[in-house]
């Protein structure tokens, strides 16, 4: 083999695709060549950010900015990167249409964030943006310091990380895994047989089913936790706090002794069947067992 | 039998004429044996045979040097398979010492967590004797672990933290600060209360758990804090 043929095979394994590259763009609105299971990238500081799928290999770039603010785009087959992270004023607006099974990866500061459609891995950051998902990503990854986040429906694995941002997540049945120091934490409609859940002082709410296999633990300071239970749960549901009130309000909930743990801070209760493994740890953060 | 042996017997010539005819066939064979192969007419054989001879009795060897004029793939396709396999190799070399250090590390850190008890200092309140290591900021804290005087992992990735958020800080917004700031303080005083329970309880596994996960609580917190883009 010649040295050239090194060369050559060298840059087709380093460089999977042409790079096209335009630096300082104040608009653009292209749709390129992309591989359904291509990566769209977007940094955004402030100004909006929008994700939308279609049935095409291709991507359409929408962006518009404001003010002196400027992008660069990186586009490749494989790979389109936005990157607006120098923009140090005005804003940019940037729409993306990506194939539905996209990866998708978003770093805001402040720029709301919203994604429709995604059924490949999301990846999403903002410092003070809400994030708003609709549809089915394989599996999706959010942290905020202080945007609002809701993700609504989908089979994929969800796991949301706020400083002080609420969170909901709507009729998810993947694994759920949600962490807060201050936020509220509300999982609504759920069909989830994994849920995870850390917090410090932010409010939990569980408004669901309960898989019968299903393991689902909550960890709070002193953020008061719900459980909203459908009737014909059927669950093990034990709670430990140090001065937290505890109350069962759901009809099928029996108290069941704990003959390992203290009276004042151990709880067993079991629903029907008893099924399903509920675990509510807190420290003064109340407990409360209803029925939806 | 007896008959055969007797007829035999009596076909044998007689001593003279057996000896004339010995010293004839004698003289002959000599004769051809002196002779070269050329001198035999029609004797010599029609090429020399001594060489396929020699091939079967000795091992083949192959000429040196010797190359396949017919390959199946390329050669670049062969390089590049040995290269891929030499790639796979390696990178599976590089994860797995990755890993192995990285539990190993991970099994140092869990060694020298300090267990939740009533007696640990405030970390806040440690005396730090700051240096740089590889240009990164590493914050020995004096808080030891009391059974067997290493730093405490929480405390030593804290202060270290910490450190770095106040060089940080001018360049967050100020909305920023404070929310970090106020989720801190929410945190600090989770701390503190559980401490002070722990203090009355300090065989509570309850409360050694929240005061573990509420400090891997702010050590996420402000390892979030730190890798904040500027101007956030």
């Amino acid at each position: 083999m010649t040295i050239s043929r090194w060369i050559v095979l060298s840059v087709c394994l380093v460089i999977p695709g042409v790079t096209r590259a335009q630096d300082g763009l104040s608009k653009i609105d292209t749709t390129l060549a992309f591989e359904k299971n291509g990566t769209a990238e977007l940094v955004v500081v402030a100004g909006s950010v929008r994700v939308t799928t279609w049935d095409r290999s291709a991507i359409r770039v929408h962006v518009t900015t404001t003010g002196t603010a400027r992008f660069d785009l990186d586009a490749s087959r494989a790979r389109v990167t936005v990157d607006g992270a120098r923009a140090e004023s005005g804003t940019v607006i940037c729409e993306m249409t990506v194939p539905a099974a996209a990866r998708v990866r978003v770093n805001s500061t402040a720029a709301p964030v919203t994604m429709t459609g995604v059924t490949g891995l999301a990846d999403l950051q903002t410092v003070t943006g809400a994030i708003d998902v609709t549809g089915t990503p394989q599996r999706i990854e959010i942290e905020t310091v202080s945007g609002k986040v809701r993700v609504a429906g989908g089979p994929g694995d969800v796991h949301v990380s706020s400083v002080s941002g609420n969170m909901d997540v709507e009729a998810a049945t993947g694994a759920v895994n949600l962490e807060s120091v201050s936020g509220s934490i509300r999982v609504l409609n759920a069909r989830t047989a994994r849920l995870n859940v850390t917090t410090v002082s932010g409010a939990v709410t569980y408004d669901g089913n309960l898989d019968p296999h299903g393991r689902y633990d909550i960890e709070s300071h002193s953020g008061a936790v719900t459980l909203a239970l459908p009737d014909k749960t059927a669950a093990s549901i034990g709670v430990e706090t140090f001065s937290g009130q505890v109350r069962a309000s759901h009809p099928g909930a029996v108290r069941r002794a704990e003959a390992s743990a203290t009276e004042h801070t151990s709880y067993r209760y079991v629903v029907g069947g008893g099924d399903a493994k509920v675990n509510v740890d807190t420290f003064s953060g109340r407990v409360e067992i209803t029925a939806r | 039998m007896m008959n055969r042996a007797n007829r035999a017997s009596d076909d044998r010539p007689d001593d003279a004429t057996h000896d004339a005819t010995s010293n004839a066939v004698g003289d002959a064979l000599l004769a051809y044996f002196d002779a070269t192969p050329d001198e035999r007419d029609g004797e010599a054989p029609s090429h020399d045979l001594w060489p396929a001879i020699e091939s079967r009795l000795s091992p083949a060897v192959l000429p040196f040097g010797a190359r396949r004029t017919t390959r199946r793939f390329p050669a670049w396709t062969s390089l590049l398979l040995a290269a891929s396999v030499l790639v796979a190799a390696t990178a599976g070399v590089t994860y797995t010492a990755t890993m192995y250090r990285a539990r190993a590390a991970q099994q140092r850190e869990m060694a020298s967590v300090t267990p939740p008890t009533a007696s640990v200092a405030d970390p806040d309140a440690g005396t730090m004797n700051a240096m740089t290591r590889g240009g990164i900021p590493v914050v020995e804290v004096a808080n030891r672990n009391p059974q067997d005087g290493s730093p405490d992992v929480y405390d030593r990735e804290i202060a270290s933290l910490q450190e770095t958020l106040r060089d940080k800080r001018s360049q967050l917004k100020p909305e920023t600060v404070q929310t970090i700031e106020d989720n801190l303080k929410i945190i600090d005083d989770a701390i503190r209360n559980t401490r002070a329970a722990l203090a009355k309880d300090p065989a509570s596994k309850l409360l050694a758990k929240q005061l573990e996960r509420t400090r891997a609580k702010k050590v996420a917190l402000l390892r979030t804090a730190a890798l904040l883009p500027a101007s956030a």
